[in-house]
């Protein structure tokens, strides 16, 4: 219990201001609206400065697998999607998840944090499918969560000392991963 | 065969009286057999006197006769005179005497014609010579008539002589044989009676001295102290109940003895307390001199004090008046209080309702956040589809890429921003909750707050009451202590007489404490004599 006794008249002074900053942030006042466009315009010119590109960097696509940042280059991408309404196909090896209902397609959902044998639990949350952009077949990564585009300089790739699935080690603990050698690895799995 | 001593000393000497009585009865008799059979023969002896009689006077009728035949002379007719004169007699007196035996009878009677004729024949030669003819006279006598006559007289009478002396034989013989058996009665009478007097002593002895001698023995036993015996009884005899009530006795004087001993015991450990009792009252009433001293002086402080005490209680009254003229406008106040403690709890209630309300539209603005964040997601979606798109799209694409990225940060912000506002969300539901907390709090510390307001409610009547209550207590203090005033000067009185008694008590307690050596002296005498029983 307090021992000092509440101040209505600040209590009431209180309650005005914020009512008053209330009204005046929900109002799309000509002067807020011309300060936040002064604002993107400001943050847009820093980042181009900032963006300006390097000649043979990767771009690459960034996600999530339970702790871990992974990448693959943006021209295996084909689209991000939600992950909605996963079937489960009978006889198909545990790596895939199952299908997806992609516009009117099937499409099949690998997972990929069971094939890098990341531990049992890893890519519970998952709620987004990177479809890959191949000719012969369409094919899905099951991730937990993209964060967003990103470019590597070639000459910050480190090679990996193990994993013949991860093509290079960039800064920020992020894993390149050769998507070709996932592909192949699942066409052997399909074989057997 | 249980008799009584009594019984047995009676049959006893009752056989004995008995035999004693018939030997008597067979001694008397056979004394009175013997005495008439001496009788008889006296009588006998009559008989044969009174026949002497007869025979003499005829002998003296026949000397006078002859004397007077041969003399002629008158005068030797005197003994014939005297002879006939008594003849009749002496018949008469035989015939009286015999009247009892007939055969005596008959000779009696044969005898008088005979003696008759003899007189008369004397009768006739006396009258023949008084005429003078001493021949005829001479004639007669020798004509033997008179002698015949005479022999016949004699022999009558030797038969009657001799039938006596026979009767007398016979009666002498009977009185010897009676007298034999009164002899043999006698002696075994006596005999007989000395086997039984004897025989009923010795029982009679033997049952009473050998009880007798136990009881002596006993009652020794007992008078030298010892009570643990007790004397055998045999039967149910004088002796026996004797025995029992020596029994009996013994045990109630057991029973006295044990009892004047506990008694003894508890007079002297009663006697000992007496005497400490006493000695401790000695010391007391000393005492007692002196705390009558200090109480007089105690007293006469207490009457300054009940003075001051008055006057105090009379300003204590004063003083409890105002309080209680206080204590009413501390009721209306209190009453105040329960009453704006009630308006708080509404007022408080009216707040909880609010804030609840605040919280059902805090849970819109939620429902509207988790749209804005689903539709940040998808801008997100959408601007990495665009980058792909822009990427697949090679050097045309470039500028569509930094068009999508703006999209990307615009989409990252809104989520930012979403999370944020989520955050000031759960903040405000916290606080709400903590409000509503409060406020439940409140209402409790508010009720509470009501009790204990009609709690003092109660206790301010209470108090008002006891206060008026104590003002006429004060009251009667000082009534009370006036009063305490002359009953002090009243006590201060009887102290003194209380000093006066205790100086007669401390002289009668010496005296008593003297009594109680003395009680005690006796006490242990008593033990002394009392101990002397075995029990």
């Amino acid at each position: 219990m307090k021992r000092t006794h509440i101040d209505w008249a600040q209590v009431h002074n209180r309650l005005r201001s914020s009512e008053g900053a209330l009204e005046e942030a929900l109002t799309a006042s000509p002067a807020r609206i011309d300060a936040a466009y002064r604002e993107r315009a400001a943050r847009l010119a820093k980042g181009r400065a900032e963006q300006t590109p390097c000649a043979g960097a990767l771009t690459v696509m960034v996600f999530r697998l339970g702790p871990e940042r992974y990448a693959i280059e943006i021209e295996e991408v084909a689209e991000a999607v939600r992950l909605e309404h996963c079937t489960p196909v009978p006889g198909t090896p545990t790596l895939f998840a199952g299908v997806i209902n992609l516009r009117g397609e099937l499409l099949a959902v690998l997972d990929l944090a069971r094939l890098l044998a990341l531990p049992e639990g890893v890519g519970g949350e998952s709620d987004f499918v990177l479809v890959l952009r191949r000719r012969r077949q369409t094919i899905g990564l099951k991730v937990d969560r993209i964060e967003g585009l990103s470019e590597i300089r070639p000459e910050d790739l480190s090679q990996p000392s193990q994993g013949k699935y991860v093509k290079g080690l960039a800064p920020g603990t992020l894993m390149l991963l050769s998507v070709d050698s996932v592909l192949a690895e699942v066409v052997s799995k399909e074989r057997v | 065969m249980k008799m009584s001593i009594g019984t047995r000393i009676l049959v006893g000497y009752g056989v004995a009286l008995l035999v004693t009585g018939a030997v008597g009865v067979v001694v008397y008799r056979g004394m009175s057999e013997v005495v008439a059979t001496a009788d008889w023969v006296t009588h006998s002896h009559k008989v044969k006197e009174a026949i002497t009689e007869v025979r003499s006077a005829l002998k003296d009728a026949e000397t006078g006769q002859r004397g007077f035949l041969l003399t002629g002379e008158e005068r030797y007719l005197e003994p014939y005179n005297a002879g006939v004169e008594a003849v009749d007699g002496d018949i008469q007196d035989l015939r009286e005497l015999t009247a009892d035996n007939s055969s005596q009878q008959k000779l009696t009677a044969r005898l008088r014609p005979v003696v008759a004729s003899k007189l008369a024949e004397l009768a006739e030669t006396i009258a023949m010579r008084k005429q003078g003819n001493e021949r005829a006279a001479l004639e007669i006598v020798r004509s033997d008539r008179g002698k015949k006559a005479m022999e016949e007289a004699r022999r009558i009478m030797a038969q009657m002589t001799a039938d006596e002396d026979e009767l007398v034989k016979q009666r002498d013989r009977a009185a010897k044989a009676t007298a034999g058996f009164v002899r043999a009665t006698m002696i075994f009478g006596a005999l007989l009676i000395l086997v039984l007097v004897s025989t009923a002593g010795i029982v009679i002895q033997r049952s009473i001295t050998i009880p007798l001698a136990a009881f002596i023995q006993f009652a020794g036993h007992v008078g030298e102290g010892d009570l643990t015996q007790q004397v055998k009884t045999s039967g149910g005899d004088e002796l026996g109940k004797l025995g029992e009530h020596l029994n009996r006795m013994v045990e109630g004087l057991k029973q006295v003895a044990g009892q004047t001993r506990l008694t003894t015991g508890n007079l002297n450990s009663s006697a000992a307390e007496i005497l400490a009792s006493t000695q401790q009252q000695a010391a007391g009433t000393s005492e007692q001199s002196a705390a009558i001293l200090q109480t007089t002086s105690t007293m006469e402080e207490v009457t300054r004090s009940g003075v001051q005490i008055s006057e105090r209680a009379r300003q204590v009254a004063s003083s409890a008046e105002a309080t209680s003229a206080a204590s009413l406008s501390g009721l209306q106040a209190v009453e105040n209080t329960a009453r704006n403690m009630e308006s708080i709890r509404d007022q408080a209630e009216a707040v909880a309702e609010n804030v609840v309300a605040l919280s059902e539209k805090t849970q819109a603005i939620g429902d509207i956040i988790s749209t804005v964040n689903d539709l940040a997601e998808q801008s997100h979606l959408l601007s990495l589809n665009a980058a792909i798109e822009a990427a697949a799209a090679g050097e045309h694409g470039r500028t569509f890429s930094v068009i999508a990225g703006e999209v990307k940060n615009l989409a990252d912000q809104s989520r930012d921003a979403t999370v944020q506002v989520r955050a000031i969300l759960s903040d405000i539901q916290k606080g709400i909750n903590t409000s509503v907390m409060l406020t439940e709090e409140a209402v409790k510390r508010v009720d509470s707050g009501k009790q204990q307001a009609d709690m003092a409610d109660r206790v301010i009547r209470e108090m008002t009451e006891g206060i008026q209550q104590s003002v006429q207590a004060f009251q009667q203090i000082v009534a009370a202590a006036n009063q305490q005033q002359v009953g002090f000067s009243q006590v201060m009185q009887a102290v003194r007489e209380i000093g006066q008694a205790s100086l007669q008590t401390a002289a009668s307690t010496s005296q008593l404490e003297k009594e109680a050596v003395n009680l005690t002296v006796l006490g242990q005498q008593l033990r002394q004599s009392v101990e002397r029983y075995r029990i």
